[in-house]
């Protein structure tokens, strides 16, 4: 809304070019330092006992993801937290759907250095905590705080190994899911399938999808239906033993090559690609919040179908009517009416792999403790996770948010497993806990610094393959020369070339 | 304008036709508000298992309550007016001042100095936001006051506005004012800015206006909900929560009230402000 | 362009010359900050990329710039914007202008009409954007399953998304254009319809070339809101499906990481290079016609 002449707004305009090019071809890369510390090569102490010499009640915040059911899980635990004692308040900020959105801010904290105390983004950021210089890892104050070695002992194993990185336990507690599968048993049945035992491999899920193709029940498209998410993959792979990456699968060093060229992938996306163009598989798109699977089994129009054991509370409270409508709308997108029931009768099974079921990784959300704040919001921080950690709450978590308690001790609680007995719900969260305890330590994942763009080239080569219908060979040889130049990058990012 | 006799049809019917098509034209433009207004007050998943019809179902008013008190609405309502306040009297000052000084004083360089101003213009936030954002970070101004308005205390739109008032300031009461030994802040306080009343309300409504909706700035300003105007707080209250959509509605339409009523009541000099430079004279 | 300055009975011109000076400082202190100073830092990031700990710089010079630039990020979302553009500019323009025309005569109550027309002028680009969320939105909109505006499919989704901005726009375009015609004088409507242009031939020969110069900052106007969108995209789409929304404001938005910020620098000065061309074309295009028909 301004008027003026010609001359002047091209002479302002390249006077301004000229004079921006000048200054910054003179100023040299600045912020020239050296390399990013690997995780625990100094002496890292943690400040526990700050919390005593503080004057007030000492203000920590969480920036976590929790949505709906968890989200009102976790409110109440800080509440409850909150109220028993004066030292610490506790602000819990949600950060928006999906683990996206908190990577981003991470990230975008690390050159100022402004995260708040805990942080809670999801399993694949291992590496790039340890790398950051952001973060305490928990493991100092397990080590410092006399407290610290009983609870360190009961956490879950598999959750230990997985979140383990050069001999330091980065977390203080996670909120673990694993894989299910969840099938309709009208529909096994009919099709001469026994319900108490669900498909173990991808190849019996083939063949009883074939089986229940050939039943012919009526609303019936197609049978499997399977999301495109990369995780599911990622799992297949590890629980079949194959690595993602070299370098002891990014356990033993920083990886600098890919492998997802392998033959476990390409056998899958055979398989898969094979399967759909059969008629018996359903793919359905990948993106965040997209609960077309879900869908498509709460309608008849699939049998069965593998997914997170996160849904698992609501999708047994769908079809037991308990669920708030909010929570059917905020984990699946879809307005049910409240009170609806729906005639399915589900069964879960741990998840089928390569070649045996309850085999994968541990996923879900890990607690990080941050070093960007002063010395006693990080003791704050850990006397709220000691809390979070404790029987009570972990109760509180299993029974109420729908995860997997962190502890083993917790397996023989007896208002615990009343919980796990009486409602179906509980019953499946029992099936998931239970893989969880016995998933081998031995191959716990991989862990990779450009976890997300990995995720973002499988995502992108599943989409080719399974929604697309590209051939396998070079989507797959694609999408792993894209990784591997990923690991490139974020090598020279480190410093370890 | 004239309503036309040719062809002989009658003016009663030419202007009933012409009643027909704005009250049409009306319901068009209309319809998205009264569309969200219904879906505020319906229940959501009544009002979806119905079909999502034209009228209210299940209604409930309580939801603009509920809006209010869930999205904590006055906590960013008051901290996007006193955002605004701070951004609209900033600019007001500045813009006097930088215009006062290219209308009436004469200096080494003026002209290179008004074209570096006018640059500016080429540099919107859109431009500038991410070197911005670091500029923020760096000063520890992420979830501040300072945060939040510092990029808009100046603009050149508004030097370059307030300059062409003062220029049109008759030479009379120039000549009037320097006889009568005034300064220049009194002849600043006492001619130039009464005489251009209309274009400096106008300005002043137009950068209310243009702060209270601010978007992108403040969404990568703030990282904690209690900064948050009250723009990119409806993002987490209404777009964030589709299973609660119609409190989130709601939420838009309480945000709404204020410009509403600025609207209403400065209708006219909004409009002026608006259409400056779109029409001469 | 300076006019007589008020003098006080002692002023020298150095005197002068300081205070002209001092009264920029606030201004110009701002807009160093602000502004000038910004552009610097994007310039420095476009040939220096931090690593994703922000604890280095690697120099990668002038080729970085041409790389982005001629990337498919970039492209992607120069060609988005101007798609973005392209849906909202002139349906704006058609719009506006009818409204106007609509509105611009002597009817009892008017004035009501006018008002209703402007009245989107309240709205801003957040509640404009939740009010079509409930309109188009797959899921919860009204006419989510509209096939030629769906959000949910690659090819669609923007013009769903631009429904929100042109909605929007219309009360800014009714004012301007209506402004515009109320400035021509009735005399002249007049004489063209006494030597006997019809309705169709006066509004083509007589009006619009009369209120172009209005038109054309109005052009100018909307086609700098189109290639400054943001909010609807972030508010319906978030930017999918598949990207297709991704105008080059949100792409630069989502580039602020350490690990990004070098390539988001880049297309930021694109941006800027875009800004520039568009302002080029506004200053030439008005200067040849802002003299007609006076």
């Amino acid at each position: 809304m301004h008027r003026s002449t010609n001359r002047p707004f091209r002479t302002a305009a390249a006077l301004a070019a000229v004079l921006s090019l000048a200054a910054s071809a003179c100023g040299g890369g600045d912020d020239g330092g050296g390399t990013a510390d690997g995780g625990g090569a100094d002496e890292v102490t943690c400040p526990y006992d700050a919390l005593e010499s503080a004057a007030g009640p000492v203000e920590i915040t969480i920036w976590h993801t929790q949505t709906a059911l968890g989200k009102r899980t976790l409110e109440a635990l800080v509440e409850r937290y909150n109220a028993a004692q004066d030292k610490v308040v506790v602000k819990a900020e949600s950060q928006g759907v999906g683990f996206k959105e908190l990577h981003d801010k991470i990230e975008q904290a690390a050159p100022d250095r402004s995260l708040p105390a805990i942080v809670v983004p999801d399993d694949t950021k291992t590496r790039y905590v340890a790398d950051s210089g952001l973060f305490l890892p928990a493991q100092a104050c397990f080590g410092a705080d006399p407290e610290g070695q009983a609870i360190l002992d009961d956490l879950l194993p598999i959750a230990k190994a997985s979140y383990t990185l050069d001999g330091q336990l980065w977390p203080a507690s996670f909120t673990t899911y694993t894989a299910l599968i969840y099938f309709n048993q009208d529909h096994f049945r009919a099709a001469g399938l026994d319900p108490a035992n669900p498909p173990e491999t991808i190849d019996e899920m083939i063949e009883a999808a074939r089986k229940i193709k050939a039943a012919n029940l009526p609303l019936v498209a197609e049978p499997m239906v399977v999301k495109a998410q990369s995780f599911l993959f990622e799992w297949w792979l590890s629980g079949a033993g194959q690595e993602l990456v070299d370098a002891e699968n990014g356990r033993g060093g920083y990886p600098t090559e890919a492998e997802w060229d392998n033959e476990t992938t390409r056998s899958i996306l055979t398989k898969l690609q094979e399967a759909k163009a059969e008629g018996i598989l359903k793919i359905t798109p990948g993106a965040d919040g997209n609960a077309d699977h879900l869908l498509a089994m709460a309608t008849n129009s699939a049998s069965f179908g593998v997914d997170s054991s996160a849904a698992a509370s609501t999708v047994a409270g769908v079809i037991e009517g308990t669920v708030a409508a909010e929570d059917i709308k905020a984990e699946f997108g879809v307005d049910l009416p409240p009170g609806l029931q729906l005639d399915l009768d589900l069964g879960v099974g741990p998840y089928p792999g390569v070649d045996a079921a309850g085999k994968g990784q541990v996923g879900g959300g890990v607690w990080y403790l941050t070093n960007t704040v002063p010395a006693e919001q990080q003791a704050a921080a850990w006397d709220f996770m000691k809390f979070m950690n404790s029987e009570e709450s972990q109760r509180t978590w299993a029974i109420d948010g729908s995860t997997a308690p962190v502890g083993t001790e917790i397996a023989d609680d007896p208002q615990l497993n009343e919980a796990w007995s009486k409602t179906l719900a509980g019953r499946w969260l029992k099936v998931a806990y239970d893989v969880l305890a016995g998933i081998d330590t031995d191959f716990p994942g991989p862990v990779i610094g450009p976890y997300d763009e990995f995720r973002r080239e499988i995502e992108k080569c599943l989409d080719r393959v399974l929604l697309n219908d590209e051939p396998v060979g070079p989507a797959v040889e694609e999408a792993d020369a894209a990784m591997t130049a990923a690991l490139e990058r974020y090598n020279q990012d480190v410093g370890a070339g | 304008m004239a309503t036309d006799r040719t062809r002989g049809v009658p003016p009663v019917v030419r202007n009933a036709g012409w009643y027909v098509l704005l009250t049409a034209l009306s319901l068009l433009v209309l319809y998205p508000v009264w569309m969200t207004i219904v879906r505020a007050i319906s229940e959501p998943f009544v009002y979806i298992q119905e079909g999502q019809p034209f009228f209210p179902v299940a209604v409930d008013w309580g939801v603009f309550g509920t809006a209010w008190a869930d999205g904590a609405m006055g906590r960013s309502m008051l901290l996007t007016t006193a955002v605004v306040a701070v951004i609209t009297v900033a600019q007001l000052v500045t813009s006097t001042l930088a215009a006062y000084s290219f209308a009436y004083l004469r200096f080494p360089f003026k002209n290179v100095l008004f074209v570096l101003l006018i640059a500016t213009l080429l540099l919107p936030i859109e431009v500038t936001l991410l070197t911005n954002v670091r500029t923020i970070r760096e000063l520890e101004w992420l979830n501040s006051f300072q945060g939040l308005t510092g990029p808009f205390l100046a603009s050149a739109f508004g030097i370059f506005l307030l300059r062409q008032g003062f220029l049109g300031v008759p030479s009379e009461l120039r000549d009037a004012a320097r006889l009568d030994g005034f300064g220049h802040l009194a002849f600043l306080r006492k001619v130039a800015l009464p005489v251009n009343r209309p274009i400096v309300g106008s300005f002043v409504l137009i950068t209310a206006l243009g702060a209270w909706n601010n978007y992108l700035w403040p969404r990568a300003a703030v990282t904690e909900e209690r900064w948050e105007t009250i723009q990119v707080a409806l993002r987490r209250i209404s777009v964030a929560r589709p299973e609660r959509f119609n409190v989130g509605v709601a939420a838009a339409i309480v945000a709404s009230i204020p410009i509403l009523v600025l609207l209403v009541v400065f209708q006219k000099q909004i409009i002026r402000g608006l259409t400056a430079g779109a029409v001469k004279g | 362009m300076t006019a007589p300055a008020v003098r006080t009975r002692r002023t020298s011109p150095a005197r002068e010359a300081l205070l002209g000076y001092s009264l920029l400082v606030p201004a110009f202190v701002v807009l160093g900050v602000f502004a000038y100073y910004p552009l610097y830092r994007l310039v420095h990031y476009a040939l220096y990329r931090p690593n994703r700990f922000a604890t280095r710089e690697v120099y990668v010079g002038p080729s970085n710039i041409s790389d982005v630039l001629g990337g498919d990020e970039f492209l992607d979302g120069l060609w988005i914007t101007v798609k973005y553009v392209l849906y909202t500019v002139p349906t704006g323009l058609v719009l506006g202008l009818l409204l106007a025309l609509a509105a611009h005569r002597h009817l009892r109550g008017i004035k009501v009409y006018q008002a209703i027309f402007s009245s989107t002028v309240a709205t801003s680009v957040a509640v404009a954007a939740i009010v079509f969320f409930g309109l188009v939105n797959p899921e919860i909109g009204k006419f989510g399953d509209v096939e030629f505006i769906s959000l949910a499919r690659a090819e669609s989704a923007l013009r769903g998304v631009a429904l929100t901005s042109i909605w929007q726009n219309i009360g800014l375009t009714f004012v301007i254009v209506l402004a515009g015609l109320q400035a021509v004088p009735d005399a002249v409507i007049e004489a063209a319809r006494v030597d006997g242009f019809g309705p169709v031939r006066r509004l083509f020969r007589v009006t619009l070339p009369l209120i172009s110069p209005t038109l054309l900052f109005l052009v100018v106007i909307l086609l700098i809101f189109g290639f400054q969108a943001f909010a609807p995209m972030e508010l319906l789409t978030n930017g999918g499906p598949a990207r297709s929304t991704e105008t080059l404001v949100f792409k630069i938005f989502r580039r602020q990481g350490p690990a990004q910020i070098s390539e988001g620098a880049v297309m930021a000065l694109g941006l800027f290079g875009l800004t520039f061309l568009v302002t080029l074309l506004q200053l030439t295009l008005l200067n040849r016609r802002v003299h007609y028909g006076d």
